[in-house]
Formats: C-alpha cells, structure tokens, sequence
C-alpha cells in the first residue's frame, strides 16, 4: 500500500551569502511492508529528504503527498503527529520525562488517557526488547542502544504506518547497530510500516528492501526505468 | 602575523565583538560619567563651603529688642547664663564669641548719623535776655548766645529761652550759663528749654565776667564735655570673626578698602566708611581712641576709662549711615563688655553642612527668650541638590564599575575562556604557548581598549552637558517654596559654577576598565589553556529525580512534571521570585509608609506664623494694624489668630512726683515707658513674655482658664469712659472688674492670691486724646515665667474679638466715624481699624494649606523677611521643621514614583533574561514536543505554564513573608505586580525560543 508520494520535490537552503539546491527534484513513492535505506555522501540532502518527509518543513517546490494529500495543504504539526514518526541518529528523547512518558508522550498527545498509555508504553518496550526496570528511569541513565530503543518505542507509539529514521546507528556500536537495524526490518517486515532509513552505511543499507541513492540531490538512477532507486532483493 | 590573526579573528565575530565593544563603551562612558559628575559635585560643595558661612545669632527678645544699648536686667541674667564653653563644645560649632562691644571717643569726630544720646542738649553762654511772651504763666525770653559749651547743631546767635520750672528770671545784661535741650518751634529761632541738672544744680548759672571759673570748671564744663564725648562716641565691636558679624554676613556692610584684622591681631582696626569720609581717613592712618565706662542704667552716661588705644586702619568698609562712627578690632584688643547692654548675646560659626541641626542644638542650650536666628547665607537650599547629585554620582559610577566587572568577566570569558578551540588548533600546531598567549590578549584587547578610550573619551566629552542636566534635574527635585519662610531668612549667595569639568574621571574609568579587562583576560587565559588540555575521568551527567506519573493531563501534566523535575532551575525561578517580589513588596510598603507618614505629617503639623519686622527676627512691639489683622484671617486658612496690644502700667503710688511743665511730662513719659505692661490679648499664643516659651505653665482660679481672654462678654474699657456728644455729655459705662494672669513673681512680691483684685493706672489713647485710667482687675491665674511683670487681660478690654474676624468692618469703611459717636459698634470698629498691634501670631487651620497661604500672602503684596512687599506687614512662617520633613518625605514619594513604573520595567526584562536563560537551554525538547507532533500553542502553553508555576511558588512564597510581617495589601500587590511582569517577560522568551527552525535542530548530529 502506498503510504507516501514524493512528485518532483525540490529543496532550496538560501542565507544571505548563499543559496544552495539541496533537493533537485526528488520523485518517488513508498510502500508500507519495505525497508528503504535512503544513501549518499554528506551533503546529498538525504536528510533533508528524510525532514521533508517528517513534514518539518515543506519543499520549495513539489509535493510530499501523504495518503492523497499534500502536506502543503496540511497542519503539519497534525501530520507529524498522525502520519509520520521519527527516530532520531541522537535519539531526541525528553531528558526530563522517564522512559516510560516518553513513550507515553506521543499517545497522551493523541487523546489517549495517562494510565492507557502507560500500559501500551509497556507492550511497546516489550516489543522493542527494553526491559520493563528502565520504564521508570530517565534518558540519561540508559546506554545509547537503549535510548535508541526508547526513541523506537516512542515512534511506534505514535501509530503511524511511515517511520523515518535519520542514522538510527550512528551513534550505536556495530552489535547495537545490527540488533536496531534488525527491528526496523522487524516493523517494516512483520508489522506492515513503512520504514526509510537514512544510513551512511552501505553494510546496514544493503539489509534494506530498496536503497534509494543520492547524489547532489537527486537520485541516482541504476535503473532508468525502475522506481525510486534499487531494488535490494 | 600573531597580531594580524588574532584581530582578524576577533572583528569576524562582528555580532560578539560589536556587542561587547558597545557594552564595554556604555559602560566606561557611564563610569567617566558618574565620576565627572561625582567629582564635580564634590568640587562645588568644597567650594561652597568656603565661600558660605553659616552664622547662628543668638538674641535676647526683650521688651526694648532690638535696642543696642538698651540696659535690661534679665538679658544681664541671660548673659550671665550663657556656658561659652559648653556652646564651643557643641558638635557643628566652629566657634562661639560673645558679643564684644564698648563705646569710645575719638577727638575730631562728630556724629551727625545714627544714634545720638543726647540730642538737642546744650551748654550755652548766653546774654541779652528780653521777656517776649508769657505761655501758661512761664516767660519766654530771646536772648544772644555768647558761646557756645556744647551744641550738637549750629543754631546761629539768636534763640528763645523758655524757663520753664527752673525758676529763671534773667536780669537785664547780665550774662548767664544755661542747661537745656532745643526744640524745633515754628519760630525763627530755636528754643531751648532749661532744664535743670540731675544731680539737683540749677539750670543756670549767672557770670561775674568773663574770667568766671565757672567758664572753665563747673557742673556747665563738665556736662559740656560730656555731652560732647557722649553724642560722638565711637562703637568699637571687637570680634576675631568679622565675616561672620550680621553687617558683613549679611551684606549691609562690605569691605571696601583693605582687609580685616587677623584673629587676636592688636593695634589694627578697621572703620566704617562713613566716618573714613568725615574724617578723611585713610588705611595706614593712626586712631587714638579713649575708652568709654557707661553707667549700668544708662548706656551713654559715660566716663572715662582712662585707658587708650592707638590703632591702625588696615581696612575701611562701605559708605552707610546706620553705622557710622564704627570701629572693629580683632579679640586681641577686646574684652569690654561690661555691664551687658543691649540685646545680641553672641554668634556662632557652624559648619555649613548640618548648620541647622547646630542651631536646633543651640536653641535647647540657649536660657528662655533668647531666639536663634541661623543665617546660612542660602547654603542649605543650595547644597541639597549638590549632595543629591554627588550621592547618586557616587550611585551611578558604583553601578557601573559593578555592570563594568560583571561585562568584563563574560568577555574575558567568551573571548578568551572558551576558545579552547582555537587553542587546540594552535596547539596542535605546534604553537608555542606564550605566541597562544599573545594571539588571545591581543584582540580580546584591541577591543577592550577601543572601547574604553572610546568610552572615556565620549564622557569627557558628554559630561557638561550631563552635569547640566543632572543639575536641573536635582534642583527641580529639591525646588521647595520658601516664601515666607522661616529657613528663609537672610541674603543668600549665588556660588559660581565650576565651568572646568575634570578631566580625572576619563582617564582613571578608560585606564581602570582597560586594566580590569586585561587582568579578567590573563585569569582567563589560563582556563582556556587548561580546558584545552585532553580530560581524565568521568563526565558528570545530570540525573532528574521521580518516577513515572500519570496524573494529570494535557499541559498541566507535563507543566507540573517539568517545573518539578527541573529542580535545580525551578529553584531558582521561586529563589529569584521570592527575593524579587520581597524586594518589590519592601519598597511598596516603605512607600506606603511614607505615603502614611506624610498623611499623618499634614494631619498633625501645625504650622504657625507670626508678624515680624522687617527683618524677621522681632516679632514683638510692632505696629500691626488691624486691617492687617483681618486681612490675615479673611485668608480663611487660619485656625486661629492672636494679638496683643500693650499699655505701660504702674501702681499709683509708686509713681514719683515728676512736677509741671513740659520737661516733667517727657521725665514721667519717659518713666512710664520703663513700666511693665499690662496686655490685651485673645490667646496666650500671642503673649511676647512666652513667644519663645511654648511650654507656659498657668495656675488657673477654679472655672477659669485661657478661654476668657477670647471671651467678648467684657466691653471695652474705653466704653467706661464718659465723653461729649456734640454739647451733651454722656456718662460712660459702669466700670467693670477685668480677669487678668499675672506671674506666679508678681503674684508674691506683692501678697496677692487668686481671686484678689486690685488696680493699676494706665494711659490709653483714643483718637488724639491721651486718658489715664485706672481699671479694676481680678487675679483669675499666675503664670510660671520668672523675671515678668507683664499682666495680661482679655482683648475685649480694648476691643471685641469677633472683629479680628472683621465683623461689622462694613460701617466705616471709607469713613471717618468719631470715637464719640452714639453708635457703639462703629465706635469700636473705628477703635479696631486704628488699632495697632503689638504682636501677631497665628495657626494655619491645615498644614495641607501651607501652599496656598504663601500664595495668598503674596497675592496681597505681604511682606518676607528683607523682601519689603506694597503691604509693609512681614510675615513668616514656622514651616522649617515641617518643611524639611515633608520635603523628606516627599523626595522619597517621588523617587518611588519614578523609581515604580522603571522597577517594574527591570522586572519584566528580568522576567524575560530568566526565562530567556531557562528556555534557551532548552530549545531541543521545544523541537523534540514540535517534531513528535505537539502544536505551537501547546508547546507554549507547557513551557509558558512551568514559568508560571515556580513564578507563583516564589511570588506566594514572597507574598506571604510579606504578609506575615503585616502588610497584606502591598504584599499581594507585589506578588502580583511582580509574577505579571515576570510572565510578560517568560511569554516573549518562550515565543522566541519557540520561533527555532524544526529541521536544523532535529537534524542537528552532535
């Protein structure tokens, strides 16, 4: 099922001493059941594809159409919260709220009473192998690998079928790095999302179902007639 | 190359270098500033206090005040009381002199100014007697003066010789010595009425010729030479404070020619330029001049001391009639005053700056009657706004070398401190350290010493036009109305200002700030040396306490939890709001309290007034008319009003036979004048035995007291009085029995108790007739002050008290109504309109008043003290107590009310830096709330909230401390004032943080 649809988009980053096209023209449509590795050198403008697709900020021009509709024409704070989830290379955990709010967070965010939430926030730790004894401590106090998994929680909380994720490894070590690109394949595999993953890691990004290369902002096209860049399988 | 870098680097960073360079320039230029200003304060009050002298005059207010050579025993008793010592002692007395004068002759001079004794007296050769007319049965002879003894005026040769009681029959051609005092007459020539010598020697003394010893050695010689020596004396005032005597401080005299006698210099004098010019004086010339002993009862009997004194004129003063035949002489040449005559008891130099605290303190040491005039040459009103300025000068550059310190330190900090990096780099670079060294002082300094010269010079340049205005600024706080005013009494000096403004303050702020900075910049050197280092050990990491909650819901859950759980920054939100709204709620309740203070200030002063001369200083045996009277209550201001009108009494039998004839008249007149008076008066408020007496004691008869001095029950005594009404006669009233106080004194020495009655005869004028009665008084209190004789009656014993208020004053206006007219409400408001009374005194009915009572006293032309008005009455008011306490006060109310609006304004800037400084730390979590979906307002709202919460845990906690100490109202007023001032700041710094952009952080790899 197509979750996402990017038509054209273009990304222009202008300050007073430059203007640079980070994004020229980007197309293509994402799945959920995939994994999508989106690679490129530093400077390709894959994350800033990744935070257009987050609907942190809307392109220059084209569109970033989510179920039929653009996020142009969106509250994208709305769209954030009902239609995309993050997970962060820095994880971008609440320091001041325990693991288990911050999981609760995004839930709580959409309605759902305090006491719910922190019953699903247990589940969701279950599922992403957190142990239940962090619920209760805060972000600072857990390793990398398990502020990751919090931060994954946490997305998965919000209930979206799209989940981005801009270097979730970077800052894992290789076994922690494997074991999280695991579970994203997990979700995308087992539990129909539709997961993008911004890696410069060619070995992680080799584990994905596409691989979507970037080059000075645009993709680069093994196959012409093909999609949106490779297919991995 | 080091140089080049290191200033290259430092002007790239154009947003820090540039706000550093404007903070740092602000700030010495407001040091320069608030030292120029500072310095130059402090330069015009050393100034000023050399060229102001503040003089407290101390005064004995008899009855003959301000007679010079009055001779009075009371003022010898207060002489006698005065403690020189323990007034030298006195914290603020530079000195205390005792009034120091004598009188002397000086051959050649001759008095034609001032006081002349015996004027009109001469001693004559006379011959060429001829009977002419015969007045009342005494002959009035002319007759040719042959020579003359002594004669003030020359009266040409011819005069008229009235014998008078002298039994003088003049034979025909014989030639006669004669004793008498001319008269003007409207004759051509003069009259001279013989009077016979005091010791009982006829007036005349008949000649066998012309080698009569007599011509040379008789009662006629020697009166001669001592009416010559008495009506030419010289004053001679010895005093090693010239400056500081009232005809020098006060400007009636000025020096014109030389200089003053040093402190206990002898053989020098200076004199007055009257005589200089009489007598063709010159400075360097020699005065001879032979010491003078008055008589205890008369200053101008005079005899000789049989001393001398040879001085010379180093100094001549000003040309004024008043005060010629003047000599002033250092201590040195002092030492006279013995009897006491006269009224001045001595001066005091003060210090300048607490002068009138001094003249409060010599007040509470001075003997009953005696008054302290302090004449600070204006120095107070002139100091004030100078001290003002110099205090918040001094205020002013404190701040600023505060702002300075803590300015510097963060840019020594940002600028050297944390550029590890660069120290790094430069490191790795194999850079030796001292080149490190240089690279960073060298453009944290450029900066610091372009902005400090900058700065330094721009105040150098600025502070003119600063003090100017600071000036204005501080006079216009200080202006204070002192139209007839007590503290405004005498000439006030007009100090010129420092035009030079100093040029210290520029190049000690510039140097200081530069030198601060340098040293802030090595200490920091070495932080950035040692940060720069490779780190051992752990990183601390900051861990929040709790556990998972689920209470609550939407911002006020995650409000609560983030305040709480923020601990250390949320205490220092309460801590910072605590201190803030304590501070605000201390100044409100201390405003409040002035407030109430000065409420209270004009519900309880009383302020009061008085008639005066023209001086301001005598306030008894004036001439207030009752017009003037009634001009004073129809201000409507007043509370009350009193007056006093006087007549010399005497006890019949003690008045001695003084004969007939027109001399013995002026002899009885003259003895009346000496008597003590019996006083007509509405309350004791006006009696001039206790106007410098507030605490009168009187024992009252049972059911009376001071009430019946007001009381209109009585009619004037002039109504007793029978009189013709055109050819009939009509008897007077039946005589009444008039109550009267007396002093407890007067009360003994004659056996009397209360409820006695008893007589005394008096002499009361009415119109043009002069009539002697002799009312009947009833003793109903005795007052305790010592030494007075004074009676006092009820004013309706002259004239009805409701026409002080100017009751039925429409009768006569612009009419002449006879005194012995039938109608008796025109007879006694003719009386009221002529009468003149001899003191006045009265209470403002609210010192709320005291404003509008200058205002209308000056809107009818009245008088101050030495600023002479179309209306000649003076007033002043005893408003310097209450004027320095609500001036005070009200300084303090507007400092508060200029200081409120700002305070607030600093509140919500600090509102907005702490939250500024709370938020901006911050920013990621906003970013984190944004990016999992939490929309604008509610990102704001949780953020905005949590400020909210640890701000009114502080204004609470702040609010009730206050509250605790009594004061409610301010209390919750600061709170709240401070927590909406706070919150206006936390909502700008929320917004601002909120406005990060949503990609560039999230996406931002640490």
């Amino acid at each position: 099922m197509d979750v996402l649809e990017l038509k054209d988009v273009r990304y222009v980053y202008q300050t007073k001493y430059q203007k640079k096209e980070a994004l020229k023209g980007i197309s293509g449509i994402f799945e959920t059941g995939k994994l999508y590795a989106v690679v490129g050198r530093s400077g390709s403008g894959k994350t800033t594809l990744l935070s257009l697709m987050a609907g942190l900020d809307l392109p220059t021009s084209g569109d970033v159409i989510c179920e039929g509709v653009s996020t142009a024409r969106m509250d994208l704070a709305k769209y954030r919260r009902e239609n995309a989830a993050v997970i962060y290379q820095s994880f971008r955990l609440i320091p001041l709220l325990t693991v288990a709010e911050n999981i609760m967070y995004p839930m709580e965010l959409m309605g759902m009473k305090a006491k719910q939430a922190r019953k699903q926030a247990r589940e969701l730790a279950q599922k992403v192998n957190l142990p239940e004894e962090l619920l209760d401590r805060f972000p600072t106090m857990l390793s990398g690998g398990e502020q990751q998994r919090v931060a994954i929680a946490r997305a998965l909380g919000m209930n979206t079928k799209l989940l981005l994720a801009d270097e979730p490894t970077g800052n894992l070590d290789t076994q922690n790095s494997s074991l999280i690109f695991e579970l994203l394949q997990e979700l995308a595999h087992e539990m129909d999302y539709c997961v993008i993953v911004v890696t410069h890691d060619m070995e992680l990004a080799s584990k994905a179902d596409q691989i979507i290369e970037l080059q000075d902002g645009r993709v680069v096209e093994d196959d012409p007639e093909g999609g949106n860049g490779r297919d991995n399988g | 190359m080091i140089f080049r870098n290191s200033i290259r680097m430092t002007l790239r960073a154009r947003g820090r270098t540039s706000l550093f360079t404007a903070l740092i320039l602000l700030l010495t230029l407001s040091l320069t500033l608030g030292l120029g200003m500072y310095a130059w304060a402090s330069g015009m009050l050393a100034a000023m206090d050399e060229q102001y002298t503040s003089v407290a005059l101390a005064e004995y207010i008899g009855e003959d005040y301000p007679d010079p050579d009055a001779s009075d025993a009371y003022a010898r008793q207060i002489w006698e009381q005065v403690d020189p010592a323990a007034l030298s002692g006195l914290a603020g007395v530079q000195a205390w002199e005792p009034w120091d004068e004598t009188l002397a002759a000086l051959e050649g001079y001759e008095r034609i100014d001032g006081t002349i004794p015996y004027e009109g007296w001469a001693v004559l050769e006379a011959s060429g007697f001829y009977p002419v007319n015969t007045v009342g049965g005494k002959t009035i002879y002319s007759a040719r003066i042959v020579n003359t003894l002594y004669n003030q005026n020359d009266r040409g040769t011819m005069m008229m010789v009235e014998a008078g009681d002298t039994g003088f029959e003049p034979e025909a051609g014989a030639s006669y010595l004669i004793h008498g005092t001319f008269s003007d007459s409207n004759t051509s020539n003069p009259t001279l009425y013989l009077v016979d010598f005091d010791t009982g020697e006829p007036a005349f003394y008949k000649l066998s010729g012309a080698d009569d010893p007599a011509l040379t050695d008789s009662i006629f010689t020697q009166r001669a030479a001592y009416y010559a020596a008495a009506n030419n004396y010289i004053r001679i005032t010895a005093s090693d404070m010239p400056k500081a005597l009232e005809e020098f401080h006060q400007g009636v005299l000025t020096l014109e020619e030389g200089r003053f006698p040093e402190a206990g210099e002898t053989g020098v004098c200076v004199v007055d330029g009257r005589m200089a010019a009489q007598m063709n004086l010159a400075t360097g010339d020699e005065l001879r001049l032979t010491l003078l002993d008055s008589d205890e009862n008369d200053r101008f009997l005079l005899t000789e001391r049989g001393s001398e004194k040879n001085l010379t004129i180093v100094g001549i003063t000003s040309f004024n009639e008043d005060w010629s035949g003047h000599v002033w002489v250092s201590e040195g040449e002092g030492g006279f005053s013995q009897p006491f005559f006269g009224f001045r008891l001595g001066m005091a130099v003060l210090d300048n700056a607490r002068a009138r605290q001094t003249a409060d303190d010599l007040r509470q040491l001075m003997p009953e009657g005696v008054q302290v005039t302090l004449y600070d040459q204006g120095y107070f009103a002139a100091a004030q706004p100078l001290a003002a300025m110099e205090t918040t000068a001094l205020a002013v550059a404190g701040a600023s070398a505060c702002g300075a310190a803590a300015v510097l330190v963060l840019f020594a900090s940002l600028f050297i401190g944390r550029q590890k990096e660069t120290v790094g780099i430069l490191r790795s670079l194999g850079t030796p350290v001292w080149k490190i060294r240089l690279w960073l002082l060298s453009g944290a300094g450029m900066i610091a010493a372009a902005a400090a010269a900058a700065g330094a010079i721009l105040g150098r340049l600025f502070m003119g036009n600063m003090i100017r205005w600071a000036l204005d600024a501080a006079r216009s706080l200080y202006a204070v109305d002192q139209r007839y005013s007590e503290s405004a009494m005498g000439i006030s000096l007009s100090v010129e200002e420092i035009s030079a403004m100093p040029l210290w303050p520029a190049i000690a702020s510039g140097i200081g700030v530069f030198a601060a900075a340098l040293i802030l910049c090595v200490v920091f050197l070495s932080q950035a040396l040692d940060q720069s280092a490779p780190k051992k050990g752990k990183e601390k990491v900051r861990v929040p306490r709790g556990k998972t909650s689920v209470l609550g819901q939407g911002i006020f859950r995650y409000s609560p939890l983030f305040a709480i759980r923020s601990a250390g920054r949320s205490l220092i939100v309460i801590a910072a709001s605590m201190i803030l709204t304590l501070f605000l709620g201390i100044l409100l309740i201390l405003s409040g309290g002035w407030q109430t203070q000065m409420d209270q200030l004009y519900d309880t002063a009383q302020i009061r007034g008085r008639v005066t001369s023209t001086s301001g200083r005598q306030a008894t045996n004036l001439l207030v008319s009752g017009e003037n009277v009634q001009l004073l209550w129809g201000s409507d201001m007043l509370s009350d009003i009193g007056v006093s009108i006087g007549w010399n009494y005497w006890f019949p039998e003690e008045m001695p036979a003084f004969g007939e004839g027109g001399f013995a008249q002026e002899t009885k007149n003259n003895w009346i004048a000496r008597q003590p008076k019996l006083t007509a008066i509405n309350s004791l408020l006006a009696a001039p035995d206790f106007y410098y007496d507030e605490d009168v004691q009187v024992q009252w008869l049972e059911g009376w007291d001071e009430s019946f001095l007001s009381d209109d029950a009585y009619y004037p005594v002039t109504d007793s009085i029978g009189f013709m009404d055109g050819e009939t006669w009509r008897q007077g009233q039946e005589p009444l029995t008039y109550p009267c106080i007396v002093s407890q004194e007067f009360f003994k020495a004659r056996g009397f108790e209360l409820g006695d009655t008893f007589s005394v005869r008096l002499i009361v004028r009415v119109r043009s007739f002069e009539i002697e009665i002799e009312p009947e008084l009833r003793i109903v209190g005795a007052y305790s002050a010592s030494g007075e004789e004074g009676i006092y009656v009820p004013l309706s014993f002259w004239t009805y008290p409701n026409l002080l208020t100017g009751e039925g004053a429409e009768a006569v206006t612009g009419e002449a109504v006879s005194p012995y007219s039938e109608s008796g409400m025109d007879q006694y408001v003719y009386t009221f309109q002529r009468t003149n009374f001899s003191t006045c005194r009265f209470t403002l009915k609210s010192a709320r008043m005291l404003d509008s009572f200058r205002q209308y006293l000056a809107d009818h032309s009245v008088s101050q003290a030495g600023v002479l008005g179309e209306n000649r009455m003076t007033v002043v008011l005893e408003d310097q107590s209450f004027a320095e306490t609500a001036g005070g006060v009200g300084r303090l109310i507007s400092f508060c009310r200029i200081l409120f609006p700002a305070l607030f304004a600093a509140v919500c800037l600090l509102g907005f830096v702490i939250s500024w400084l709370m938020t901006g730390s911050r920013r990621m979590e906003f970013a984190i709330l944004r990016g999992i979906g939490t929309s604008g307002i509610k990102v704001f709202l949780i953020f905005f909230l949590e400020q909210m919460i640890t701000c009114l845990c502080g204004s609470i906690l702040g609010g009730l401390i206050l509250t605790a100490f009594g004061s409610a109202g301010a209390a919750w007023t600061a709170a709240g004032g401070f927590f909406l001032c706070y919150m206006g700041g936390a909502a700008v710094s929320v917004m601002l943080a909120e406005r990060t952009k949503l990609m560039d952080l999230l996406s931002e790899r640490e």
